[in-house]
C-alpha cells in the first residue's frame, strides 16, 4: 500500500483501538460510562470508586491485553514470512511447550522462584519458553543444513515432547489439575500494573526490533537463496529473529498464559488490508493483535459474569472460525 | 578484463564432488551458457559461483577478489542470482520485491533514497512491469513471474549475473521476451551474464559462449558451432543427434537423430 494511504489506515486502526479500549475499560461488573472513563484517563477525575476500578483493576489489564495481543501478532507476522509458511504461529519453534512445562512444574511441584514482583509461575514460564526454544534453535542450526525446515520439525517435535510431559505432571498431581488448566487455556483474571510493567519492555524491545528487521524478512520470504544472492548475513538474522519473537512471545505466555490463535489469526487479517511487506505488516498486525485479545478479555469478563472465562478460549473458538471463513473465500493467500 | 572466473573448482553437496578441475572465465558484456544433461550440475555449478555452497576445492574469483574472502554484500553489490523456483508464499508486491534489489547499496536498515527508488522503476519499465507493481507477486503468470525475478536483479545493478533456467516452463513467446532482455543487459549494460539453459537451441541463439557440463567437469567449452557438434552431443547426452543451422542466424540447431520415430519415414538422406 501507498504510504500515503498507509499512514491513514494505520491512524484508523490506531484510533479504533483506542474506542474498544476505553469501551472495554468501561464494561464489567460495575459499568462505567466512556465519558467517565475519558475523565478518568485525563486526570479530570481523581477520586471515588470509578478512579479506583479504572485506574487499579482495569485499565493495566486492557493495557496488558492489547500488549499481549500485539506482541503475539508481531510474533507470528515475523515467523510467517521468516518460515514462509502461513500456517506458522508465534508457538512453532516450542516457545508455548517450554512455557507450559514451566509452569506446570511450578503449580504441581509448589517452586517458588521469586523474580522482583514476579512469582513462580511467570518466571518459570518464561525461562521455560526461551529455553525451549533455544534448544530448539542448537538443534536445528547444528546439522549441515541450514534450512528453516528443520527449525519447524525441531520446533514441532520437542512442543510434542514437552507437551507430553506436561500431561504427565498433570495426572500425577491431580490436586492442582484444575489451577493447571487454567493457565494452559491462557487468560488475564487478576492481572495487575506489576504484570503490565515487568511484561513491556520485553515485548516492546521485541515489536521494535522485528519491526527494524521487516525489509530482511521481506527478503526471507521471498526464499532463502534469494535472501542470501541479496547479501543477507541470513543465519545471524534468523538467529536474531527467534530471539526476538521468542523474547516477545515468552513475555506474553509468562503474563498470560497460552493464549492461542491471535498470533496466527491476526496477521492475516492485516495483510488482507495492509499487504505482506513486513514494514507495513507488522504494525498493523500488533493493532489488529491488539483489537483482538482486548476484545476477548473483555467477553471473557463479562459474559458470563460473575465466573470469569479464559480468554484463551474465545480466541480460540473466534480465530478458529475466521481461519476457516478465510480458508473458504481464499482472501488472504493461505497456502499462496 | 575477466569479471568473474574460477581456479581449478571443485564443488558438490555434503560429502559427494559432483563437478571438479572448472576453470571457467567470463568477460564484461558477454553471455556464459551452462548446458549439460540433467543432474549433471549445472545448478550446483551455478550455486557454488552465486555463494550458496561452499566450493570444495580451488576459488571462485570475483573482480579480481576471492568470492569467499568478500563480505556477503560486497559479493551482492557486484553479483546477482535469480535461484530456480524462488516461488513467493507471501505476497509481496512485484514493487516491494524488485525494491529489495536494492539492499546491498542501501542496506536493510535505511529506507530507500530518492535514487534507489528511480533505480527500481526503472527495472520496473525496462522489463515491462510498471503497469503491474502494485500487483501481488503470487497472482502472476510464470512469464511475469520471471520478469519480475529480472526486475529484482536489475535493480541490484550487477556487473555479474547468474541465471538459474530462467526460461524453464515458460512457452516460446515469454522464452523469447525474457532472453531478448538478458542480452540487452548483456550487449547494451555490459553485464557478464552466465546462464544455465536447457534448450540447446535457444542456449545457441542468445549464448557467446557455450560450457557443456557433464562427465563430472567441462566436457566441452567454446562458441557454440565448436560446442554443439554431433559427436560430442551425441556422447555427453547418450543419445544420437543431428545437427542443422538455424536459417536466420546459421547458429548450430539440435535435433534428435536416428531412431525409430513414431514409424515416421526417414526422408532426405
Amino acid at each position: 500500500m501507498k504510504p500515503s494511504r498507509y499512514v491513514l489506515s494505520i491512524s484508523v486502526l490506531l484510533l479504533l483501538v483506542l474506542i474498544l479500549a476505553i469501551f472495554c475499560v468501561g464494561a464489567g461488573a460495575v459499568s462505567i460510562s466512556p465519558g467517565e472513563v475519558f475523565k478518568v484517563l485525563t486526570g479530570a477525575v481523581k477520586e471515588g470508586t470509578d478512579y479506583i476500578i479504572v485506574m487499579n483493576f482495569r485499565l493495566p489489564r486492557v493495557i496488558l491485553a492489547a500488549l499481549i495481543g500485539g506482541g503475539l501478532a508481531a510474533a507470528g507476522a515475523a515467523f510467517q514470512g521468516m518460515f514462509r509458511n502461513p500456517l506458522a504461529d508465534p508457538f512453532v519453534v516450542g516457545a508455548s511447550g517450554g512455557a507450559a512445562l514451566g509452569a506446570t512444574m511450578a503449580i504441581a511441584f509448589g517452586l517458588s522462584i521469586q523474580i522482583g514482583p514476579f512469582n513462580s509461575v511467570p518466571v518459570a514460564a518464561f525461562i521455560g519458553s526461551i529455553g525451549a526454544v533455544f534448544f530448539v534453535y542448537l538443534i536445528a542450526e547444528s546439522g549441515e543444513s541450514t534450512s528453516t525446515v528443520s527449525l519447524l520439525l525441531a520446533g514441532t517435535a520437542l512442543s510434542t515432547i514437552l507437551s507430553s510431559a506436561v500431561s504427565l505432571i498433570m495426572l500425577l498431581s491431580d490436586k492442582t489439575l484444575h489451577e493447571t488448566y487454567t493457565w494452559l487455556l491462557g487468560g488475564l483474571s487478576g492481572r495487575s500494573w506489576t504484570d503490565l510493567t515487568g511484561t513491556a519492555p520485553f515485548i516492546l524491545l521485541g515489536c521494535f526490533v522485528l519491526w527494524l528487521l521487516s525489509r530482511p524478512l521481506d527478503a526471507l520470504a521471498s526464499g532463502e537463496k534469494t535472501a542470501m544472492s541479496l547479501g543477507l548475513p541470513i543465519k545471524r538474522t534468523r538467529a536474531l529473529i527467534v530471539l526476538m519473537a521468542s523474547l516477545t512471545t515468552a513475555a506474553s505466555v509468562a503474563a498470560g498464559g497460552i493464549i492461542g490463535f491471535v498470533g496466527l489469526v491476526a496477521p492475516h487479517m492485516a495483510r488482507l488490508f495492509f499487504g505482506s511487506s513486513h514494514r507495513q505488516l507488522i504494525p498493523a498486525s500488533m493493532l489488529t493483535g491488539a483489537l483482538l485479545l482486548m476484545a476477548a478479555d473483555v467477553i471473557a469478563r463479562t459474559a458470563v459474569a460473575p465466573m470469569e472465562l479464559p480468554a484463551g478460549i474465545i480466541t480460540s473458538v473466534t480465530g478458529g472460525a475466521f481461519f476457516l471463513y478465510l480458508l473458504k473465500t481464499k482472501k488472504g493467500d493461505l497456502g499462496g | 578484463m575477466k569479471r568473474l572466473e574460477t581456479e581449478n573448482l571443485s564443488c558438490g553437496y555434503s560429502g559427494r564432488n559432483v563437478l571438479e578441475n572448472i576453470n571457467l572465465h567470463i568477460s564484461p558484456g558477454s553471455i556464459l551458457g551452462l548446458i549439460g544433461p540433467n543432474g549433471a550440475g549445472k545448478s550446483t555449478l551455478l550455486n557454488t559461483l552465486a555463494r550458496m555452497i561452499k566450493p570444495k576445492k580451488g576459488k571462485v574469483i570475483l573482480a579480481s577478489k576471492d568470492l569467499w574472502r568478500m563480505s556477503s554484500r560486497e559479493a551482492a553489490s557486484t553479483m546477482a542470482f535469480t535461484p530456480q523456483d524462488s516461488g513467493n508464499s507471501l505476497p509481496l508486491t512485484i514493487r516491494q520485491f524488485v525494491a529489495l534489489g536494492r539492499a546491498p547499496h542501501r542496506g536493510w536498515l535505511l529506507p530507500l533514497s530518492a535514487e534507489d527508488r528511480a533505480v527500481v522503476e526503472d527495472a520496473l519499465e525496462k522489463t515491462g512491469l510498471s503497469g503491474l507493481a502494485e500487483r501481488c507477486i503470487t497472482e502472476l503468470s510464470g512469464g511475469e513471474q520471471q520478469r519480475a525475478a529480472l526486475a529484482r536483479v536489475l535493480a541490484q545493478e550487477p556487473e555479474v549475473l547468474l541465471l538459474d533456467e530462467p526460461t524453464s516452463h515458460l512457452d516460446i513467446k515469454y522464452q523469447t521476451e525474457i532472453l531478448d532482455l538478458v542480452a540487452h543487459l548483456a550487449h547494451d549494460r555490459g553485464i557478464s551474464v552466465i546462464i544455465s539453459i536447457h534448450d540447446l537451441n535457444t542456449a545457441a541463439l542468445y549464448s557467446d559462449h557455450l560450457a557443456l557440463i557433464g562427465k563430472g567437469g567441462i566436457a566441452s567449452y567454446g562458441t557454440p558451432e565448436e560446442v554443439l557438434r554431433e559427436d560430442i552431443i551425441s556422447e555427453v547426452y547418450d543419445t544420437p543427434v543431428i545437427i542443422a543451422s538455424h536459417p536466420l542466424y546459421g547458429t548450430p540447431m539440435v535435433m534428435p537423430g536416428l531412431k525409430g520415430r513414431n514409424g515416421k519415414k526417414v526422408i532426405n538422406l
